[in-house]
């Protein structure tokens, strides 16, 4: 044979090589999500019948995770896509799905599953401007991940979303998830009765994360260290926060890891304890498993804010 | 006449909306108010819309060549539309703007399902896929310019109406190859540059003259361009990408007279080579980035000969070949301040006994995803044009402060 038909023969191998991953498909539906709470009610829900990814590992801050070829190749393969949706992945998500042009996966198809379907979003903004912030969610607050009542939605969400995907196990999801939400509702009443004598109490937070936990809970976010979504707050901002934390007594500050500098400079100037909470469950360690994460999160709130009660 | 009013009274009755609409002003049957069909020209299919403003400040301590870049700029002002056309293609538009002229530099139709899913086409006008930073828009560039390299050797972006295949590979769970061929009617450079080889003025310089060209056009006189790139994972953080590029522009102009047609050659190779971390909980980070080029060209002169004998002209065809190369470190602190260096050395495309360089530090403070600063200090080892006329190497320094801000619609893709 000549050279060049080897040439062609090379290049074909490699331009068909896409076209292979069909060939070896798994039984188990390779489902994609976007964060690790996410994965974990899939498992829940979906059993060995799902083979489950998640593409963020839970320390991220989803608004600075950068697409990469792991991250691509996921989405190239992946049978159903999970996401939380209301923008909160707005920044990497839909490059990297333009990019892997998995027609499963495609809004629209019943592989995309988007969670915040059905979802009543908090702090909608009143005047959509980049005036009120570089990083202003316009459809709202997309944490509703940290209201487990809220959660009980992602889970019938994934059920549905599940049966579109393999309609032949759809009984098998809604036992699964029938199961997982009666174990979900059993901590919500729990966490409720543990919260219930700090109804009222209230905690000031760095970003507009805490909305739906402090609204199931009945708690108080009475500021944001953060003066705008996106904007690094100036020194009469903070003097204001400050302002505020002791006027209302308030003795918790909640901060992200990367915004822990700015809270505890709030709280050297007023009584308050700050925590640094994730929004997220993690892959790994102790914060895995959404039902698990939530749980500390819970007990963190109820610990902090039985001390500043005192 | 009578057919000619009918048929006026019944166009009127058509076209006119307003009595049909006014009787369902008020009503509450549902449907009527949101979703008839009330508007002539939905506005909800219009493309995304972008704008970019890049403006420069800048001194140096050079009185030659580089001196017409001193003082404010606006670099330029970038307006991009961006859309579904249906379900398989795409359309991309930027059009530029500066103080002098309105350009359009981008406008092409992306068709993404007509071969394997993860190839696309490319057809009209558009920046080629050559090397790291060639493709890249001004305003997003990680320097204030180009580096002087590329501006030497391809004039900072290389530009061409034609068509493109783009094509990627996963390999494994963290690897994938890409690769991409194109053909153009021609290989032009365009890149609004404020220092180096291109500085001070907009380089039009690989341009070709359509008049000045040969009028048979066949395969080979075509630019093309091809690039092969692979992409790895080497950690949770870190990427490493290694590329491939090669660009060749055949060209036919005119020798001696309009009946000898002679071919000059420009063909550039490029290697490059990108590690990138990021921190992905506070967005800090780091990224290397080298590239070296060859560029190996030709040059036309038509030398006259004695002029009293009669067809004594001789249209010589040099050949030059040359190297050079840049590389970039940054260190993202956090999601808001990176600082970096750069160095580029080359030797000159037209005369490779010639060598340049540049050493370069900046500081980049994005004030937002919107709003960005950057503060560059640059020193130059470069040819500069002397009082006598003579080319001469001389060293300056420039100072330059950038302002780059954006509207609307933009994406963080994958770094291909």
């Amino acid at each position: 044979m000549s050279r060049i038909p080897n040439r062609i023969f090379a290049i074909l191998i490699l331009v068909l090589l896409p076209c292979t991953e069909s060939l070896f498909a798994q039984d188990a539906i390779r489902v994609v999500t976007t964060t690790p709470d996410l994965a974990d009610i899939v498992r829940q829900v979906g059993g060995s019948r799902v083979d489950v990814t998640s593409l963020t590992r839970g320390s991220e801050d989803l608004h600075k995770v950068r697409p990469r070829p792991r991250l691509l190749n996921t989405l190239f393969r992946a049978d159903a896509l999970v996401q939380i949706g209301l923008d909160l992945e707005h920044s990497w998500l839909p490059q990297l799905l333009n990019a892997a042009r998995n027609p499963k996966i495609r809004p629209g198809s019943p592989g995309f599953i988007n969670c915040s379907a059905g979802i009543e979003p908090l702090d909608i903004p009143e005047a959509i401007t980049r005036k009120e912030g570089p990083d202003l969610h316009i459809k709202g607050n997309p944490h509703y991940n940290l209201s487990p009542i809220q959660g009980r939605k992602i889970v019938t969400n994934v059920i549905e979303g599940l049966c579109l995907q393999s309609p032949q196990y759809c009984e098998e999801y809604r036992t699964r998830g029938n199961e997982y939400l009666k174990t979900l509702d059993k901590k919500i009443a729990e966490w409720k009765e543990r919260l219930k004598p700090l109804k009222g109490a209230a905690f000031i937070e760095y970003h507009p994360t805490w909305s739906y936990f402090a609204k199931d809970f009945g708690l108080l976010i009475v500021d944001r260290i953060e003066s705008k979504a996106g904007v690094t707050p100036q020194a009469a901002h903070i003097a204001k926060v400050v302002e505020i934390a002791n006027q209302k007594n308030v003795g918790l500050i909640i901060s992200r890891p990367a915004n822990k500098d700015l809270a505890l400079k709030v709280a050297s100037n007023c009584n308050a304890n700050v925590v640094v909470l994730p929004y997220l469950s993690s892959t790994t360690g102790t914060l895995q498993g959404y039902i698990p994460f939530m749980e500390i999160v819970v007990s963190t709130f109820e610990k902090n804010l039985k001390l500043a009660k005192r | 006449m009578k057919h000619q009013l009918s048929i006026i009274a019944l166009l009127l009755f058509v076209t006119f909306p307003g009595s049909d609409l006014s009787a369902q002003e008020g009503s509450s049957r549902i449907g009527l108010g949101d979703y008839g069909q009330t508007s002539i020209l939905d506005n909800r299919f219009n493309p995304a819309l972008s704008f970019i403003g890049d403006f420069v400040a800048t001194w140096s301590d050079d009185e030659g060549i580089e001196a017409g870049a001193d003082g404010f700029k606006l670099r330029g002002a970038e307006i991009g539309l961006f859309g579904a056309v249906d379900d398989a293609y795409e359309f991309h538009g930027i059009l530029f703007f500066d103080e002098e002229e309105v350009e359009l530099e981008e406008a092409y139709v992306l068709a993404t399902d007509w071969l394997t899913p993860t190839t696309h086409i490319k057809a009209g006008r558009f920046n080629m896929d050559f090397g790291k930073l060639s493709p890249i828009h001004d305003g997003e560039l990680p320097t204030l310019d180009k580096p002087s390299v590329l501006q030497e050797y391809i004039g900072g972006t290389l530009r061409g109406t034609g068509a493109e295949v783009h094509w990627w590979s996963p390999i494994g769970d963290a690897s994938l190859l890409r690769g991409s061929l194109g053909i153009f009617q021609s290989a032009e450079s365009d890149s609004h540059v404020i220092l180096g080889p291109g500085g001070g003025h907009h380089g039009h310089g690989e341009e070709e003259d359509e008049d000045e060209e040969g009028p048979l056009r066949e395969t080979g006189d075509f630019a093309i361009n091809a690039r092969l790139s692979s992409l790895f994972d080497i950690s949770d953080t870190a990427t490493v990408q290694l590329g491939g590029s090669l660009l060749t522009a055949p060209e036919r102009v005119f020798g001696v007279d309009e009946d000898d047609i002679q071919n000059v050659d420009k063909s550039v190779m490029g290697l490059d080579i990108t590690l990138v971390s990021t921190n992905e909980s506070n967005g800090s980070g780091y990224r290397f980035q080298a590239e070296a080029l060859i560029n190996d060209q030709d040059s036309g002169e038509l030398d006259e000969g004695d002029p009293a004998v009669e067809g004594d002209e001789i249209f010589n065809i040099t050949n030059q070949e040359a190297t050079g190369f840049y590389f970039m470190a940054e260190r993202t602190v956090d999601s808001n301040n990176t600082i970096g260096l750069s160095y580029n050395q080359y030797e000159h495309a037209e005369d490779s006994d010639e060598e340049s360089s540049d050493f370069g530090v900046y500081y980049t403070k994005k004030l937002n995803e919107f709003n960005r600063l950057r503060f560059e200090i640059r020193s130059f080892k470069d040819l500069a044009l002397e009082e006598d006329g003579v080319e001469e190497l001389v060293d300056f320094t420039a100072v330059s402060v950038q302002w780059t801000v954006q509207l609307g619609s933009h994406g963080h893709g994958l770094e291909w």
